[in-house]
């Protein structure tokens, strides 16, 4: 079976070269059923797959074939399939099915309904090849080939400004960490002579990886950090997480699939499957846990005030790849993917939850939306299970990951990482019911029924947009006791069987500690209530809060400024310079220029009247010059000069 | 006469029978121009099927002698058993074939693109010409003829611009004319200054060669000089006479700061001239710097190397902003595409198997992509009279199939992967960053303003709200979309299955680094 799986990404690209041959025209039925069929089979192949490498860890291995030469090295592109990959192919995939399902009535009516599936199954294509690159070089093809997928369908509606102006930072934000990356992976190459995981993990391990320029350990964290810059990028975190908030312009679903529960989790994946690297340098794992306690603070703290419901789960996403990030940078590698997977589940269903509802009331201000929960109770219902999946309440499926997280940042000895991963854990379970309550209870705000004449018709999507939803919220609930102690914690066990080099270098299991169970609990519980006591029946009246606390209020509404000074510092300073060498060109080089023509033109003025015309004038001087030549000749031959 | 003449003569011998049909006869015109490329792709295709994968040195050689200079008059009488030998000689070795194949495909292509208003005829023989030219160039094996395909480009390109070229034509002719016509100057020297060098080296070959009378054939140079020319010409004059040879490949490949010729003319030129300046033209100067640089005088190419990493970052950095600052199109792909050559300049410096295969792989995605972005621009242009990035917009809208594959060429130019862009680009820098680290770190900055000034250029023009002005045009007609649409799936094609030409330049490459075949 394992050999059969590169069949799991080839269904989505006949999927997508299928629909590039029908055309933009192509009816939507057809569309819609070829691409669910096909990413279907390819998650029924993906099961397949991952029930074969866990009974037989032996045949996970790779097969590669002859790419280009390069010198004397081959450089070779296949698929691998280990035990980290086919858990994500097997994630992808369910995601990927469930969302182009939504899909279809979701953009019913579009005028691009095939192109917009043709990129969902150019995407769906893309990351599979990506997770079962058996190779970095294929790895960072593909890793690129996302990001263009993204860009594509940020900007999918491409007539609205925002949406053109979206996609283009989505995909520069991103290169900035593509840069890096690329980096760190030709560095390691020219370190170890293969971009093979495996042949660097060896070398790494027995401490042979060098360059003439740097020592070897100085080369792991270096090449560590810079592919780790790669992650930052993808996987939006601070400080070039800007992107993410931005990409929301795309439609819902794709937000859903790409912008939270799959592309974005590739940087994690990334630094999970190059663990062996980073844990060879304590630097390295270092900045990955800061970075990602940072960033699971911070944007927190940004998505405590939006009022854009699709930002709010945008921030959302970018603080729990936080987590993951700082799961991974304290040591603690199977909690990192083990969030990945439970976060996949609930935040895409949050997502696909959310668009139910700007589907059914063409609004994303959440001070628009009120009592939808009547009309729209299966949307209720799955994103209650959404919230408190992410919220952390026992037994929802974020409960077990984040747990995890926090007993592991604890008991590695990091308590400020600690202190903030359980401040943004309280923030976490606020923001998510601030928006469960202003959406779903109380009454229609009045200025939305005057502005939307649909409202009184806003309802539920058809079963096509249901059936994801009520999936999606099964696995929100219960994904989480597949690494829990009541399963023994399969997965822990599934994935450290693609230790490379012996026990060890995949990081270690931590005891559980119910105390800190209860605490998690407990601040989630508080950050659900005082959502409560503000939206839902309202004892704090939120603006009165908002008012005093006004400084801090401005500074999470306005993402901490970021936007203002990334806009000023980096982007002023690229333009300056590009005006600057533009001002150069025009008036210091094109001067320049213009004046040497000029002395050529002056030289030709002043020769022109050698061209007197006079045979006499031409027979003077060159008989002078034949007199010069002959008398130096003459004193050349005589040994004078 | 083997076909690497013929395939040289093709392009001319239709451009004279151009010359012979009536003025009026413009359908005839442009069949004569087409079949003449079509030929010559041909007879470089058959070279290529019978290339040899495991021959060493250049294969389909074919020579026409013309007269020998006595050995009596040009003085370099050291062993005098034999005069020089001027003539034509044909014969393409990997890197050779690379580009003629490159030529060939943008060279039909152009006639193709064409759209001459009036004069036909001269337009479709000067264009020959510069075709011919080119194939002169990239296939000559001695250097009297690479000096004569060189200025047949030269004054081909001139008429070109000079008469079929709109806005400031005339001054950006003369100044094409100018400045390529002066750098022919420093060329010369070198060239000379290497035969002459080489006439001493023979008795260090070691037998290998039994004429020992001065010669311009670039084989005999080629084996002679790298070990010669370090052993009988001293330091110094190695040294002027390989920066003769820079000075001459910076002007030719538009380096910074001798660039200014290359944004005027393209704005100047037509498209289907803009496609042979920026997709060919513009690549002889690395030719030549590969050629005779690294295949004669690699010692020098490594003492300067820093020197040569240094500019190539210059150019990449300066080429990237001010293509950020350009509010027109064709500015805007020249100064991309100095670049994307800065990236060559910096491949060749790094002297290691990645760099210059990377290096010999951007000329031809370069070549393709330029080719490909001029056509694009040209086409919009024809239907909005612009090309002035603030007065489009929206055009996604209208044209999407144009649109579209405006945005392929775009992603291919930034190096997106899967595009012949990356492939080349990531070869470049694994040789750069194994010869030059720290210069290579400040080069990825490029890597990020292509995608910068590409994308921003691209959200202006096709994405956003349509301007009311544009909204009757008319998208990519079945031919356009050929066209376009067979330099896309090069491109794809290269991107995605990189051994047939890796496997070409491979060969060029090992023979370079001395690491045999």
């Amino acid at each position: 079976m394992i050999a059969y799986a590169w069949l799991v990404p080839l269904l989505p690209l006949v999927a997508y070269i299928f629909l590039l041959a029908l055309g933009r025209r192509a009816p939507e039925g057809v569309v819609s059923s070829v691409s669910v069929a096909l990413t279907f089979v390819s998650f029924l192949l993906s099961a397949a797959v991952f029930v074969a490498v866990g009974s037989h860890p032996e045949a996970a291995t790779s097969y590669v074939f002859h790419w280009l030469t390069l010198g004397s090295r081959s450089l070779d592109v296949g698929f691998s399939v280990t035990h980290l990959n086919a858990l994500m192919l097997l994630v992808v995939t369910l995601v990927s099915t469930l969302v182009l399902l939504f899909s279809r009535e979701y953009m019913r009516g579009d005028e691009r309904f095939a192109v917009f599936y043709q990129y969902l199954n150019l995407f769906v294509f893309s990351m599979l090849a990506l997770v079962i690159s058996p190779n970095l070089l294929q790895l960072y093809i593909f890793w690129e080939m996302v990001g263009l997928c993204s860009y594509l369908l940020v900007g999918f509606w491409y007539f609205k400004p925002e949406a053109a102006a979206a996609a283009k930072k989505s995909f520069v934000v991103t290169r900035i960490g593509d840069a890096g990356l690329l980096a760190g992976i030709i560095l390691l190459f020219l370190a170890s002579g293969s971009f093979d995981d495996s042949t660097i993990f060896a070398k790494v391990a027995g401490h042979s990886l060098s360059l003439g320029w740097i020592s070897g350990q100085a080369l792991t964290t270096l090449a560590a950090i810079l592919v780790f810059v790669g992650a930052i990028g993808k996987s939006a975190q601070f400080p070039l997480h800007v992107w993410l908030p931005d990409a929301m312009e795309g439609p819902t679903p794709v937000s859903a699939l790409i912008h939270a529960a799959t592309m974005v989790a590739a940087g994690v994946y990334l630094v999970a499957r190059l663990f062996p690297l980073f844990a060879a340098s304590p630097a390295a794992l270092t900045t990955v846990a800061w970075i990602g306690g940072v960033t699971a603070l911070l944007a927190a703290l940004i998505a405590l005030t939006q009022r854009d419901i699709k930002r709010v789960i945008a921030y959302s996403t970018i603080s729990q790849l936080g987590y993951m990030m700082l799961a991974l940078g304290v040591g603690a590698y199977a909690y990192g993917v083990f969030h990945l997977m439970t976060h996949a589940f609930f935040k895409a269903l949050l997502f696909l939850a959310a668009g139910s509802v700007i589907h059914a009331v063409h609004t994303q201000d959440l001070f628009e939306m009120g009592g939808l929960g009547r009309r729209m109770p299966i949307t209720m219902w799955t994103f209650l299970a959404g919230a408190l999946a992410l919220a952390g309440v026992v037994p929802f499926a974020g409960f077990w990951s984040k747990d995890d997280i926090l007993n592991a940042t604890l008991q590695t000895g990091h308590p400020v990482l600690f202190v903030f991963a359980l401040v943004a854990a309280f923030c976490t379970a606020f923001y998510i019911f601030r928006v469960f309550f202003l959406t779903f209870t109380g009454e229609p705000r009045p200025a939305a029924q005057l502005q939307h004449t649909e409202w009184s018709e806003a309802g539920e999507g058809g079963p096509v947009m249901q059936v994801p939803l009520v999936v999606l919220a099964v696995l929100a609930t219960v994904a989480g006791f597949f690494n829990s102690p009541l399963n023994g914690y399969g997965l822990e066990r599934y994935l450290f069987a693609d230790a490379p080099t012996g026990a060890g270098v995949l990081g270690r299991t931590f005891p559980e500690n119910v105390g800190l169970m209860a605490v998690s609990v407990v601040v989630s519980l508080l950050g659900i209530g005082l959502a409560a006591a503000m939206y839902w029946r309202p004892v704090i009246r939120p603006a009165s809060l908002a008012n005093g606390l006004r400084l801090l209020y401005v500074v999470s509404y306005r993402k901490f400024f970021l936007d203002e000074i990334y806009g000023a510092a980096v982007v002023g300073t690229g333009r300056f310079l590009a005006a600057l060498v533009n001002a150069v060109d025009r008036y210091v080089i094109a001067v320049i220029v213009r004046a040497v023509g000029r002395i050529f033109y002056a030289a030709g003025l002043f020769l022109k009247y050698t061209q007197t015309g006079q045979i006499q004038t031409y027979g003077v001087v060159a008989g002078c010059g034949l007199l010069i030549v002959v008398v130096i000749a003459i004193f050349r031959a005589g040994g004078v000069l | 006469m083997g076909i690497t003449f013929w395939m040289v003569l093709m392009p001319i011998l239709a451009g004279l029978l151009v010359l012979l049909i009536p003025r009026t006869g413009e359908v005839a015109h442009r069949l004569l121009a087409l079949l003449g490329a079509l030929a010559a792709l041909v007879l470089a295709c058959v070279a290529w099927a019978r290339f040899d994968y495991h021959a060493t040195g250049f294969q389909q050689v074919s020579s026409l002698h013309w007269f020998t200079l006595p050995s009596l008059w040009h003085g370099a009488s050291g062993s005098g058993l034999g005069g020089l030998e001027i003539g034509l000689a044909f014969g393409v070795d990997g890197l050779s074939l690379g580009l003629v194949l490159l030529t060939g495909v943008i060279g039909l292509l152009a006639v193709l693109a064409a759209r001459p208003a009036e004069r036909t005829r001269e337009y479709f023989f000067w264009q020959s010409c510069v075709v011919a030219g080119l194939y002169g160039v990239f296939s000559a094996l001695n250097v009297f003829t690479f000096a004569v395909a060189l200025e047949l480009t030269l004054f081909a390109m001139f008429f070109l611009l000079y008469l079929f070229g709109q806005g400031r034509r005339q001054f950006a002719a003369m100044q094409f004319l100018l400045y390529r016509g002066l750098a022919t100057v420093p060329l010369l020297a070198a060239f000379v200054g290497l035969a002459y060098g080489a006439v001493g080296g023979y008795a260090a070959t070691a037998g290998a060669i039994t004429d020992h009378s001065l010669t311009l054939d670039v084989p005999t140079l080629l084996h002679v000089l790298p070990s010669a020319s370090a052993q009988m010409l001293p330091a110094s004059i190695r040294h002027v006479l390989f920066l003769c040879l820079l000075l001459a490949v910076f002007v030719e490949e538009a380096f910074v700061p001798f660039h200014t010729w290359l944004p005027t003319a393209h704005e100047a030129a037509d498209p289907a001239t803009s496609m042979l300046l920026g997709g060919l033209l513009t690549k002889t100067g690395a030719y030549a710097l590969l050629r005779f640089g690294v295949g004669m005088m690699p010692g020098e190419v490594r003492h300067f190397g820093t020197l040569l990493a240094v500019f190539g970052v210059i150019n990449i950095l300066y080429g990237a902003f001010a293509a950020w600052a350009q509010a027109d199109w064709r500015r805007l792909i020249a100064f991309s595409s100095i670049s994307h050559m800065g990236l060559v300049l910096l491949g060749i410096a790094a002297f290691n198997a990645a760099g210059l295969q990377g290096a010999m792989f951007l000329l031809v995605s370069s070549g393709l992509l330029t080719a490909l972005l001029f056509f694009l621009v040209g086409a919009i242009a024809e239907r909005t009279s612009t090309s002035r990035i603030a007065e489009l917009g929206g055009l996604s809208r209208r044209m999407p199939v144009l649109s579209g594959l405006l945005l392929v060429a775009a992603l291919g130019s930034l190096g997106l992967p899967l595009t012949s862009g990356f492939v080349s680009e990531v070869q470049a820098f694994i040789g750069s960053f194994g010869s030059f680290p720290a210069v290579s770190f400040v080069a990825l900055l490029g890597v990020i303003l292509s995608a910068v000034y590409l994308l921003q250029a691209m959200q202006r023009t096709t994405f956003g709200p349509l301007l009311p002005a544009y909204g009757r045009l008319y998208d990519a007609s079945p031919g356009e979309s050929i066209l376009a649409g067979l330099l896309v799936a090069m491109v794809l094609f290269i991107g995605i299955y990189p051994k047939v030409i890796g496997d070409l330049f491979g060969l060029t490459v090992n023979a370079l680094l001395g690491m045999g075949g």
